[in-house]
């Protein structure tokens, strides 16, 4: 494929300005990022199952919602540096995707902390259990989000490297 | 012999484009089970008249709309994967196959974990440890079919990026 072909070809992708070093950077914190994901699940999880499940609350203070809300912090702190570094470096799909997993970050967090400020149980009343859903759903909207981000950012650094650019 | 390359590569990239409209499906649907799942978890209660046994629980699937939905949508996320794997297969990405077959066995067995949290919630069992623990094995696996389907795009992007900007520079090379 020659240069002019290749040129051509890469105007339909969304490679940026970051370059190969700052994309794969980028990438790290993707991946970062789904392993905060998946603690931020499981500790989910278990608060649902084996705490308020049944009659049971849960306060803010407790040890395992401390760990989720951390979680769920450096999720933020994670996406919000993704959707910059695509704002910045003219990645418009994943400013938008991470945009949107911001978003959804920010009300789904108003959507727990709702969640526990009502009750924090199953029998806490209509307002709990739909701040509990909305953070729910939520969520994971966000995981989907910021991997389709993350899929943007893997393909710019095959194209790079499939066409030999830095 | 450079027209049959090209025919190649176009069938390749239409299978492709096949395999990511399938896999968006797949994703809408399983955000559509998670959320019609939180249903069930906030507002679904097992009833007391519920049996033990294989057709009651059965039955119960279709009788509330919010755990009918849930067991629906799971299916059609589940089945989404069937698709994808004859077109991965006639493109011959054996990587996406296995992720595919192994988020299908992991859907498996969340389903039958599914069944058991309500055979242990049933009022004549009552045992709640193990409903617990069935739900929790239920939403890992769950999470594990998340987590391997999305592995499978990586691959799907990998040769959707080769068959653009490399392809072509193979079949030049060989054309020498």
């Amino acid at each position: 494929m020659g240069e002019a072909q290749i040129d051509a070809t890469l105007k339909g992708e969304e490679i940026g300005n970051l370059g190969l070093i700052g994309l794969k950077l980028t990438l790290r914190l993707c991946y970062a990022n789904f392993i905060v994901y998946l603690i931020l699940y499981v500790t989910g999880m278990y608060i649902n199952i084996y705490i308020t499940g049944g009659v049971n609350t849960i306060g803010i203070s407790d040890p395992s919602n401390m760990i989720h809300m951390v979680a769920a912090i450096l999720n933020f702190v994670f996406t919000f540096i993704v959707m910059v570094v695509g704002f910045l470096y003219a990645m418009r799909k994943v400013a938008m995707f991470s945009l949107g997993a911001v978003v959804c970050l920010i009300v789904g967090t108003l959507g727990g902390l709702v969640f526990l400020e009502t009750g924090g149980g199953r029998l806490s009343g209509a307002v709990t259990l739909a701040a509990g859903w909305i953070m729910s759903i939520l969520f994971m909207l966000a995981l989907f989000l910021s991997y389709y981000a993350t899929l943007k950012i893997m393909r710019a650094i095959k194209v790079l490297q499939a066409t030999n650019r830095t | 012999m450079r027209e049959v390359k090209r025919v190649e590569e176009g069938e390749l990239g239409k299978t492709l484009h096949l395999i990511y409209l399938f896999l968006y499906l797949q994703f809408a649907f399983y955000w559509a089970t998670i959320a019609a799942g939180m249903l069930v978890n906030y507002y679904y209660v097992i009833p007391d008249s519920l049996q033990p046994d294989f057709t009651s629980i059965f039955l119960q699937l279709f009788a509330a709309p919010s755990l009918f939905a849930h067991v629906a949508f799971a299916v059609l996320s589940t089945s989404m994967s069937i698709p994808v794997i004859v077109l991965a297969m006639r493109t011959k990405l054996m990587q996406v196959v296995l992720l595919h077959a192994g988020a299908i066995t992991a859907r498996m067995v969340g389903f039958v974990c599914g069944m058991l949290f309500m055979y242990f919630g049933s009022s004549s069992i009552g045992n709640g440890d193990l409903a617990n623990l069935s739900t929790f094995i239920m939403a890992s696996v769950f999470l594990t079919a998340v987590i391997l389907t999305f592995m499978s795009r990586i691959f799907i992007v990998s040769e959707d990026v080769r068959i653009k900007y490399q392809m072509p520079a193979q079949t030049l090379t060989g054309r020498r």
